[in-house]
């Protein structure tokens, strides 16, 4: 659904790789949210900086002590104090590392729930419109895997200062004792830069590769796994177990690159710093000899400790801008949705609706997903209270926008929609969704008990209450046999139950909502001819002394309805009841031959047919413009 | 296929390692050797330090021996990165071999497990085993055991090298390591569950949300946003909590005092006799250089060793799946069976085994009724009533709780479910089809179906017309993520598929989408083909198919309603004549079967 993508309400919905935002905007921004907590970060901050400080000095005192014991006439009081001076140092680094640790750790935490928090609520209050255009999954980890990343930038934000300190205070130091070992320990540089150049390159290619192939085998795992009572069917078994296992030698190859690129990384480093200790001991043994020594033992010794905690920090802080970089990306995403505004919301003078108000009346109603492509052009229809009306028509007709409209997901761009005599747009959204239920194509339960999808039409009903309900509509029956009767959880929005039963819990869910007006997008999946019965029965009881708009896919509905409109590319053609308007012959006529006709028992006649052809044809060749959110078909194991 | 079964989560853990024992033992060995390669340049330091002051002593500038230990600690780090090279590359085959070989046994026999294992595991489950548990579990060798190997090795020799210097330094050290270990275990094993009980906080978090916003439009419908925002503060604030706790954890944390103070000690102790005269400086700067190579492992430690407990659980998990008793029992020799013969059901009862392990109420009771071969058979019932279980049944996807399905006289039970899958064919409810070609998706019918045959069987089931129009014709991919197809569309397919495998007993889930007389005039068309010339059982949702069947069977909570023709069950079943007259159009047939014409 490609045209979603641009502009008006969906502008949400850009998927970016790379920041829209500067930089220096996304840090700011970033500082600004971490609101709160910014005092215990700073706090947290000024605690490792010290411990940084202090740590950078002890090797300090080690060399001291070396020097200490070759002096001639050197007293043990004065080797202890250096020991306690040793001691102290470092468990004044231990504390205070602690305590940056310790007072981090609840900031972050903090920081990361808040902005949780910030977000869900965002998107659960964001338009439809942009939760359409999004993959659930998608959504779901701007909650948790973005405010995640970004927690963890805080923190390497805070590393980096840290790691950036260490390193220069450790050079400065290798500096003070001698500018030869200072400028000796220059020799990890390149290696450090080939380092970051393999990781960043190759490293990363192989990374993606491998992701990718280990992704195809889930993928295909998955697959295989979902469609496993058809392998079994069809005795194929060892043919999908073949084509795994090529994709899971594949993973494996990829892997085993990566995974010889890392471990070639490791003693490169090693290695590399023990080189680099050999070196410092060379450069700072021919200062220490001769007749004109420049450095003490103690030093040279200074020298090789050093040249440790030069190496790593240097190495650390390389490998960093990658990791930052991927938490700006995220605050970029999240920015994205924190800051847009959504565009159907309760205008400033908004009312409850009136308990009185009932019956909808669209009066010239024009509206279009994207600009320029009219999805509805000036229609205009009334529905009485406790009248139940059927809406009728092709693909793309604009039934399915008529039903978002009346529980205000958008907003038409002319004309206006009234609950009694009030305009939706004045009234508040909740009180709105108090009065009108929706029980949408292919109704979503959660993954919960069916009491609680029950229950979730009015959370103050008791467990008695359902049952009766249940019984009333005769879904009683089938529940009570379910493997844990009502307290069966359901798993994948119910995809462990027929197309049946999911249609009856949803009528139980509306109907314990008790709604005045009621919307239904009739399901397309045809049950059984029992099972419908019983769906067909428990509607009508549904449909009694309640404003209803159906969007109607069975014969009975239609010829049970009041009134039947019909519509086409937009527009309202043809408005009365069945008989009424198949009588005309007109535009109903034929979409009642191609949609309604064959659910009797009759034999299909050449004549229905050929009219179907000629109905179908035509609407193929229009593209269907009513949203419809990708990737909803839920494979299903039954 | 052999079925491996493992013993312990922990032999589990280590049958890597059993696979390739020699190369694990060489890679043992190279990684004790690397440790020894670390602690070798803090000893030479020492040598180093002495040529040194010999040097300075005397007054001589660099002599060949401290330039010679300084190429020793040079030649030491060239050893080095070609051991560590050496030790990861052993690793690396040992660990990811297996654990290429480890997921696919796991998907072989889970996939070989009848469908009472699947109904249980939720598919979402075995999917996270099979990608994260396995790799949690090579984790746990490579990088976890890998680098333990190295630190242990590493302390253990530094330890010696220590008491070969002085005996005190040894003592201090086997008073000390263990100390330093013991505090590193304390804080992996209270770190375990705070971080276990984190991520599947996580799960939750992530689950709620996923839920929300794909049930986006009932939450808005229901007006619930406050209540579900509300449930999602309570889940993200454990969260918070948990990692605050995680985190807090790893403060203060006591091996890093251990190892200040054995510096300290040591530190005092040599020099001191350094003063007395005892001993050189170096032997000053190689205590303490050996002991800085021993600080570097700080954290990585028990960061490991949590990792290799972490990973038992996992294993557990793995195990406890792949060691799942069938209760389905393939029979010693499978029995023949001539399908043309009359189906019987004696007394069949069925229950599902539901995710506990429990037994839950029953699907089927008492069932009883004989289908007489080559009839055409059409079932219905109330949802749930069990419609789908006896297709399952016929299939052999499970076998009854009690009593017996007999073909022919002949019980399912002592036929291989190999040759029930090949004698009866499947057109399900939501029809699965794979992520490959149209092709292929037919040709999944029989092994080796050829390119004609494909096509015919595509002609029959009216299928081939609109085949021909997708983009690339019958080699367009289709399933998830390929070409979107419409339900009448798809269920042409798998009629196809079913016409290629050519079956005997033919079962048809035919509850399709809404679908316009056109596709429904076709598909009418395609399952006439289909049916022609075997048994079949139909749930369906036609009237019509109703009417022309020889047997209509109406089921409902698990048990026979009634049984009879159409004309027989309008006279005899009141239920039926209920049934039938609530349909669209259906009450011309009860008054007067006969009629036809008109609409409404």
């Amino acid at each position: 659904m490609g045209m979603r993508r641009r502009g008006g309400p969906t502008a949400l919905s850009r998927q970016k790789q790379k920041s829209s935002r500067p930089f220096s905007t996304l840090l700011r921004k970033t500082f600004t949210y971490l609101g709160r907590f910014r005092k215990l970060i700073v706090v947290a901050a000024v605690f490792v900086l010290l411990a940084t400080i202090f740590s950078s000095i002890d090797p300090l005192i080690l060399s001291w002590g070396i020097d200490f014991v070759l002096t001639p006439g050197s007293f043990f009081s004065g080797l202890f104090l250096l020991g306690v001076l040793y001691v102290v140092l470092r468990i004044a680094g231990w504390v205070l590392n602690s305590l940056y640790t310790w007072t981090l750790s609840g900031a972050q935490a903090g920081f990361v729930q808040s902005l949780q928090q910030d977000t869900y609520a965002k998107l659960v209050n964001a338009d439809l419109s942009y939760h359409k255009s999004q993959q659930s999954g998608d959504v779901t980890s701007r909650v948790t895997s973005d405010s995640d990343s970004l927690g963890s930038g805080i923190q390497i934000i805070i590393d980096f200062a840290s790691q950036l300190l260490l390193l220069i205070a450790t050079f400065s130091l290798m500096w003070i004792s001698s500018p030869s070992i200072a400028l000796t320990a220059l020799v990890v540089v390149p290696v450090v830069v080939l380092v970051v150049v393999l990781f960043g390159t190759v490293g990363q290619r192989t990374m993606l590769a491998s992701q990718r192939a280990l992704g195809h085998v889930s993928g295909q795992i998955a697959e295989n796994i979902s469609g496993v009572h058809i392998a079994k069917a069809f005795n194929r078994e060892e043919e999908t177990a073949a084509t795994l296992s090529k994709l899971n030698q594949e993973a494996y190859h990829y892997g085993f690159k990566f995974m010889i690129l890392m471990t070639l990384m490791q003693p490169l480093v090693r290695a590399t710093g023990i080189a680099a200790v050999a070196a410092v001991l060379f450069v700072g043994g021919s200062l220490a000899v001769g007749t004109l020594p420049v450095l003490t033992i103690g030093e040279v010794f200074l020298g090789t400790i050093l040249i440790q905690r030069f190496l790593r920090p240097l190495l650390h802080l390389s490998m960093m801008a990658t990791q930052f970089q991927a938490s700006m990306a995220s605050m970029d995403r999240l920015l994205d949705i924190l800051e847009a505004e959504p565009t159907v919301t309760n205008s400033p003078a908004a009312i409850p609706l009136d308990p009185d108000s009932d019956g909808i009346v669209f009066e010239d109603v024009t509206f279009a997903y994207v600009k320029g492509t009219d999805v509805l052009k000036g229609v205009s229809f009334s529905v009485a209270p406790g009248e139940m009306v059927a809406i009728v028509g092709h693909t793309g007709a604009g039934k399915t926008t008529i039903a978002a409209l009346i529980n205000r997901f958008y907003d038409p761009q002319q004309g206006r929609i009234l609950i009694g005599d009030q305009d939706l747009q004045s009234v508040t959204l909740q009180s709105l969704h108090d009065t009108i239920a929706l029980i949408a194509q292919e109704p979503y339960l959660f993954d919960d008990t069916v009491m609680e999808n029950i229950r979730y039409g009015r959370a103050s009903a008791t467990n008695q209450e359902i049952k009766t309900l249940c019984r009333l509509i005769g879904a009683h029956e089938f529940i009570d046999v379910l493997p844990q009767g009502y307290s069966t959880l359901l798993s994948e929005g119910g995809s462990n139950l027929s197309a049946g039963q999911v249609q009856m819990i949803a009528i139980a869910r509306t109907l314990l909502a008790d709604p005045k007006i009621l919307i239904l997008d009739e399901a397309t999946s045809r049950l059984d001819a029992y099972s419908e019965s019983l769906v067909q029965a428990a509607q009508e009881k549904l449909f009694v002394n309640r404003t209803t708009v159906v969007i109607a896919h069975r014969l009975t509905t239609i010829a049970n309805a009041s009134r039947v409109l019909v519509f086409e590319q937009g527009e309202l053609i043809e408005q009365g009841t069945h008989d009424e308007l198949l009588t005309l012959g007109g535009k109903y006529k034929a979409v009642y031959d191609t949609y309604y006709a064959h659910q009797t028992a009759d034999e299909l006649s050449e004549e229905v047919i050929r009219i179907a052809q000629e109905e179908l044809s035509k609407t193929h060749k229009q593209e269907p413009k009513s949203p419809r959110r990708g990737g909803s078909k839920r494979p299903s194991n039954h | 296929m052999t079925q491996p079964r493992y013993k312990s989560a922990t032999r589990y853990q280590l049958s890597a390692l059993g696979r390739y024992k020699g190369l694990t033992v060489l890679a043992v060995g190279l990684a004790l050797f690397a440790a020894l390669l670390t602690v070798l340049p803090g000893w030479f330091m020492g040598d180093a330090t002495d040529a040194l002051q010999f040097a300075i002593d005397n007054g001589l500038g660099l002599t060949p021996t401290f330039v010679y230990y300084c190429l020793v600690i040079l030649g030491v780090a060239g050893a080095l990165f070609v051991t560590i090279l050496a030790v990861g590359y052993s690793f690396a085959i040992i660990t990811l071999r297996w654990e290429r070989d480890a997921r696919q046994e796991f998907f072989e026999i889970i996939q070989e497990n009848s469908m009472s294992f699947h109904d249980q595991v939720d598919s979402k489950q075995l999917l996270a085993v099979a990608m994260q548990d396995v790799r949690w579990v090579r984790f746990s060798l490579n990088p976890a055991l890998r680098n333990i190997i190295t630190s242990l090795g590493s302390l253990v020799i530094t330890s010696i090298f220590l008491a070969m210097i002085d005996w005190i330094l040894g003592l201090l050290m086997l008073v000390g390591a263990p100390l330093y270990l013991f505090f590193a275990y304390r804080y992996a094993k209270k770190v375990e569950p705070v971080r276990r009980a984190r991520s599947v906080q996580n799960e939750i978090i992530t689950g709620i949300s996923q839920e929300v916003f794909r049930g986006i439009e009932v939450v808005r419908a229901f007006g619930t946003e406050e209540y579900e925002e509300n449930k999602f503060e309570e889940a993200s604030k454990e969260y918070q909590r948990l990692q605050t706790r995680e985190a807090r954890l790893a403060s203060f944390y006591i091996p890093h005092l251990i190892m200040t103070g054995i510096t300290f000690i040591a530190l005092l102790y040599v020099a001191y006799y350094v003063l007395l005269g005892a001993y050189q400086v170096s032997t000053l700067v190689r205590v303490l250089g050996l002991l800085a190579s021993f600080d570097a492992f700080s954290f990585m430690l028990p960061r490991f060793l949590l990792v290799i407990r972490g990973a038992n659980i996992n294993a557990q998990r793995i195990v406890e799946l792949l060691g799942w008793k069938d209760p389905l029992q393939e029979p010693g020799h499978s029995a023949a069976v001539d399908w043309s013969k009359d189906i019987i059901f004696r007394n069949v009862d069925f229950r599902y085994t539901s995710n506990d392990g429990e037994n839950s109420t029953y699907a089927l009771r008492k069932l009883n009724f004989i289908i007489p071969g080559g009839s055409r058979v059409a079932l219905i019932g109330g949802p749930g009533g069990g419609k789908s279980t006896i297709l399952k049944l016929l299939l052999r996807l499970y076998d009854p709780t009690k009593g017996k399905i007999l073909i022919g006289g002949v019980n399912l039970r002592g036929v291989h479910t190999r040759d029930v899958r090949a004698a009866v064919g499947l057109v399900e409810q939501d029809i699965f089809l794979f992520r490959r070609s149209v092709k292929e998706n037919i040709a999944f019918g029989c092994v080796g179906a050829c390119e004609e045959e494909i096509i015919e069987a595509a002609q029959k089931a009216q299928a081939h017309e609109f085949i021909e129009k997708l983009p690339q014709g019958y080699d367009t991919i289709i399933g998830e993520r390929g070409m979107t197809l419409s339900g009448g569309q798809r269920q042409r397919l798998a009629i196809a598929r079913t016409l290629v495998q050519n079956p005997r007993l033919l079962l048809l889930d035919d509850s399709v989408s809404a679908i316009d007389a056109q596709t429904e005039f076709f598909l009418r068309k395609a399952l006439d083909e289909v049916m022609r010339g075997r048994t079949s059982i139909t749930v369906t949702q036609r009237l019509r198919t109703l009417l022309e069947s020889d047997l209509i069977i109406i089921v409902d909570k698990g048990r026979l309603v009634s049984i009879g023709t159409h004309e027989e069950l309008l006279e005899s079943s009141e239920h039926y004549r209920r049934i039938f007259e609530r349909l669209p159009g259906a009450f011309r047939h009860v008054k007067q079967p006969t009629t036809s014409g008109g609409a409404s």
